[in-house]
């Protein structure tokens, strides 16, 4: 049975504005981890605080572990307040209590159990996320990363139904955020949490998360696994916001997708005749140098391990390609394009 | 029956109660003008009548006057003292810069009356003269219009002084560089663009003079200069017309207002201008010679005459009491019932101001917004105009509850409220409730609202989330609104002699009733111990200043 469930929910902040979050239906299973992805203002931390309560809905109804949590459309809106709800948050400026030690802050969400059953929860948390000798501390003595598992840890405590994490990595800097990453899904795995988190970073969604949300101007656009939704998006922003891709135009005939660079196999079915565009990714696309290639370089970005090479074609469009950085091709550069055509994603030309 | 829980309860939908704490504290603030307003209903024709032929319109004339005196000169003195530390270097300067604030620590009465104990016609300075020029030579006199304007000057010269200051930092050096590059020396440079600039600040601080100017009860009254706010008084208690008095008592509060609505017209759209403070500070210009000399001077004479003088009289005709054996073995009494009354209006006055701010907080909905508004008025009201105010319907209420007495009892049980000190206190919780306000309020929008949430989805309630995590952090501040209000209560003159409970005295009522006889010595220790006190909020104010101007 899901643990969360969103039916038709619908946030409005302005009358006049689109809403932030228009008729969203979520369910998530017991001891997922969902991530939310999408750009600022997709609505995403509207939806973590709808489930938390501190945001009423305009429309649609909020579930939780079975028990409906609020519901708008009545005369009087009915709703659970957040502190009845057992859901943890962590939060993207961790929003540790500063004139309390690092017990205190985990102790606070503790409150009706006995000192000692207590004591040992605090212990058992603190030892779980690598504190265990900093209890005694103040937030402010501690770093950037010791303050999030410090959250992590307050938010676990009072063992929650659900966690809900809010850019919870964006205050950390780029070694930090990896490593602080194995340790939340750690964590999380090992307590068998089910978890919301918020990021408009693929890569940490991609990572953590059993399946991932991807989200424009409120609306879901793609619900699915990270492969799913890298390798075979259900609309063009979502191919768009998920890793770079270019786009071909292309035409449907019996024999398959016909390009510029080649013929494709029309596994989406569509019609003959059709005008579509076939999203490539820039892993998907390579090249061998020759001086009758049908493309030419025109611009090398070298990223460290790899290189990305942007290749004119003879109609103008353009195709990027990434390479190990082990080969080097300089600009100018003919070349033969070679595209193994294991994930053919198109999308209907506009 | 949609929910599965029994403990879940609805939280939207029906008025929380700190939205209906915060509206009805704001229709506490109102009671008073309302009262003040429904007096024209029985207009009081003979007394009218009376004040017309003999006073109205000298009254009028000499608040006019006086408020347009303290305005003027505690623009020039405020914003040319500001300037001078600003923009200068010269010797004591450093001592200037802060010293120049002290005479806010000192009630106007205060030095008002050691000012006229020092250059009144038997006072020292004209002693003197007389012996050796001859008993022609006399000084101006002080009781007079100009007198009391210019006495006002030194005192009410420092909030424009100290919000100048600000403006003429905040503008930095930019401003004036920009300005000289384009062909103006730096004088010129000053009137050209910094003065303009500064105008939000400077027509605040004057403004906040002016106010004070129009509320003044005891210097005037001291001075024997009749105004509107000292007519207030005398027709109450003179010739106990409550209803005249009211009247009167609204046609101040129209000029309050007035002044009011004159600061919003003139402070203009320009509110925001400086907020964007990047770059270096004004540079200090070394002054050498005869400038530096005049500068120390002027800085020094302003000091000397608004704080050195007044307090160094004080402090000798306190010795004279204390060779003497004669303080007044009730001191300790007026010293207990200060403290006391000061004390219960501040406790009173952070639990509305908190209260306010925390249903703001909590939801911040239009009608929430307009009652933290409406209850941060009542610092434009005089304080004359409060008390008749709260006198009417304390009134009323004292008569229903009499009758609800009498039928239960069987007896009668004399004025509850108005005996009580309910009175007084409804008056300090509507004068001085915008500082408990605004201070906690600052202090509670420094909390990021995400301490709240992570509070809430631990478990923990709204009242909860205010004592556990709130209150702590907001310790500091809620110790300063406690001081600024408790200070302000102790200074507070009309409200207090007006609505104080029978036979109840305080400090500031010992020195209003001891001047008004001139028996000046007799006043000082009451007076010094007020002062004493009134340093408490000037150390916090140059605490927090210091604090945001060291980087």
């Amino acid at each position: 049975m899901s643990l969360v469930v969103l039916s038709e929910v619908t946030k409005r902040f302005h009358p006049d504005r689109p809403p932030a979050v228009d008729r969203l239906s979520l369910a998530i299973a017991r001891g997922e981890i969902l991530a939310l992805l999408g750009p600022s203002g997709s609505g995403k931390t509207t939806i973590l605080r709808l489930i938390a309560g501190f945001e009423s809905p305009d429309d649609g109804r909020i579930m939780l572990g079975g028990r409906l949590v609020v519901e708008a459309g009545h005369e009087r809106m009915i709703a659970v307040p957040p502190e009845q709800r057992q859901v943890g948050i962590v939060f993207q400026d961790y929003a540790l209590f500063p004139h309390l030690t690092v017990e205190a802050n985990v102790a606070f969400g503790l409150h009706a159990l006995t000192r000692a059953v207590r004591g040992e929860r605090i212990r058992e948390i603190l030892h779980l996320v690598g504190l265990a000798d900093l209890g005694r501390r103040y937030p402010h003595e501690l770093s950037g990363g010791q303050q999030q598992r410090v959250a992590l840890a307050r938010a676990l405590a009072p063992a929650p139904a659900l966690l809900l994490l809010d850019e919870p990595f964006s205050n950390l800097d780029a070694d930090l955020r990896a490593q602080m990453r194995d340790e939340v899904e750690r964590v999380l795995r090992s307590t068998g949490t089910t978890a919301i988190f918020v990021t408009h970073d693929q890569e940490e969604a991609f990572t953590i998360a059993d399946r991932v949300g991807v989200l424009d101007r409120g609306r879901l656009e793609q619900l699915g696994a990270p492969e799913t939704i890298y390798h075979a998006p259900a609309t063009r922003f979502v191919a768009e916001f998920v890793g770079a891709a270019d786009f071909l135009p292309g035409i449907v005939t019996p024999e398959g997708i016909v390009t510029e660079i080649g013929t494709f196999a029309n596994v989406q079915a569509r019609a003959p005749g059709e005008r579509v565009r076939v999203m490539l990714r820039p892993d998907d696309v390579t090249f061998v140098a020759g001086h009758d290639g049908e493309a030419i370089i025109l611009r090398r970005d070298f990223r460290g391990s790899e290189t990305l090479y942007c290749l004119g074609l003879p109609s103008g469009d353009r195709v990027h390609s990434s390479q190990p950085s082990s080969a080097a091709f300089t600009v100018g550069t003919r070349v033969h394009l070679e595209v193994p055509a294991i994930h053919v994603v198109t999308f209907p030309a506009e | 029956m949609l929910i599965a829980s029994a403990t879940s309860k609805p939280i939207v939908g029906r008025l929380s109660p700190w939205t209906l704490a915060a509206c009805g504290i704001a229709a506490l603030v109102g009671v008073p003008l309302l009262a003040v307003l429904a007096s024209w209903r029985e207009p009081a024709v003979d007394v009218w009548a009376h004040l017309w032929r003999t006073q109205l319109a000298e009254l009028t004339m000499n608040t006019l006057l006086l408020v347009a005196g303290v305005g003027a000169g505690t623009l020039t003195l405020g914003a040319g003292l500001a300037w001078l530390v600003v923009a200068y270097r010269f010797p004591g300067r450093a001592l200037f810069e802060w010293a120049l604030i002290l005479p806010l620590a000192v009630p106007a009465y205060v030095i008002g009356f050691a000012f006229l104990g020092l250059f009144d016609f038997a006072g020292p300075v004209q002693s003197a003269l007389r012996q050796w020029f001859g008993d022609a030579a006399r000084l101006p006199e002080l009781r007079s219009g100009p007198g009391v304007a210019v006495m006002m000057t030194l005192v009410f010269y420092p909030y424009v002084y100290l919000l100048a200051r600000t403006a003429f930092r905040e503008q930095g050096l930019a401003t004036l560089e920009t300005a000289r590059s384009l062909g103006r020396s730096r004088p010129r440079a000053f009137f050209a663009v910094v003065l303009p600039m500064a105008r939000p600040s400077l027509v605040a601080g004057a403004s906040l003079a002016m106010m004070e100017a129009l509320a003044d009860f005891g210097t005037v009254s001291i001075f024997g200069y009749r105004t509107l706010t000292e007519a207030v008084y005398r027709v109450w208690n003179g010739m106990f017309d409550r209803m005249a008095a009211t009247q009167l008592a609204s046609l101040l509060l129209a000029f309050a207002l007035a002044l009011l609505l004159l600061e919003r017209a003139l402070r203009g759209r320009r509110r925001f201008t400086q907020s964007q403070r990047r770059g270096p500070g004004v540079d200090p210009v070394s002054l050498r010679g005869w400038p530096a000399a005049a500068a120390t001077v002027v800085c020094g004479l302003v000091l000397v005459l608004a704080f050195v003088l007044p307090i160094g009289q004080l402090l000798l005709w306190a010795a004279d009491v204390i060779r003497s054996w004669s303080l007044s073995p009730d001191f300790v009494a007026w010293l207990g019932a200060t403290f006391l009354l000061a004390g219960a209006a501040a406790v009173m006055i952070c639990v509305l101001g908190l209260t306010v701010a925390y249903a703001r907080r909590l939801h911040p909905s239009p009608s929430v917004r307009f009652a933290a508004q409406w209850s941060s008025m009542g610092y434009a009201l005089p304080g004359a105009v409060i008390a008749v105010g709260v006198l009417a319907p304390i009134a009323w209420l004292d008569g229903i509850l009499g009758v609800v007495a009498e039928w239960a009892l069987g007896r009668r049980l004399g004025l509850l409220l108005t005996g009580s000190a309910c009175a007084v206190l409804l008056a300090y919780a509507v004068r001085f409730l915008t500082i408990g306000f605004q201070t906690l309020d600052a202090s509670l929008g420094r909390i990021p609202s995400s301490f709240d949430e992570a509070a809430r989805s631990l478990g923990v309630s709204v009242r909860g989330t205010l004592r556990r995590i709130h209150l702590p952090l907001m310790r500091g501040s809620v110790l300063t609104a406690f001081i600024l209000v408790w200070v302000e209560v102790m200074k507070e003159l009309p409200a207090t002699l007006l609505l104080r409970p029978l036979g109840m005295k305080t400090l500031a009522i010992e020195v209003w009733e001891r001047t008004s006889e001139s028996m000046w010595a007799d006043a000082a220790i009451p007076a010094l111990a007020i002062v004493a006190v009134g340093f408490f909020p000037l150390f916090l104010a140059s605490r927090l200043t210091s604090d945001a101007w060291r980087r």
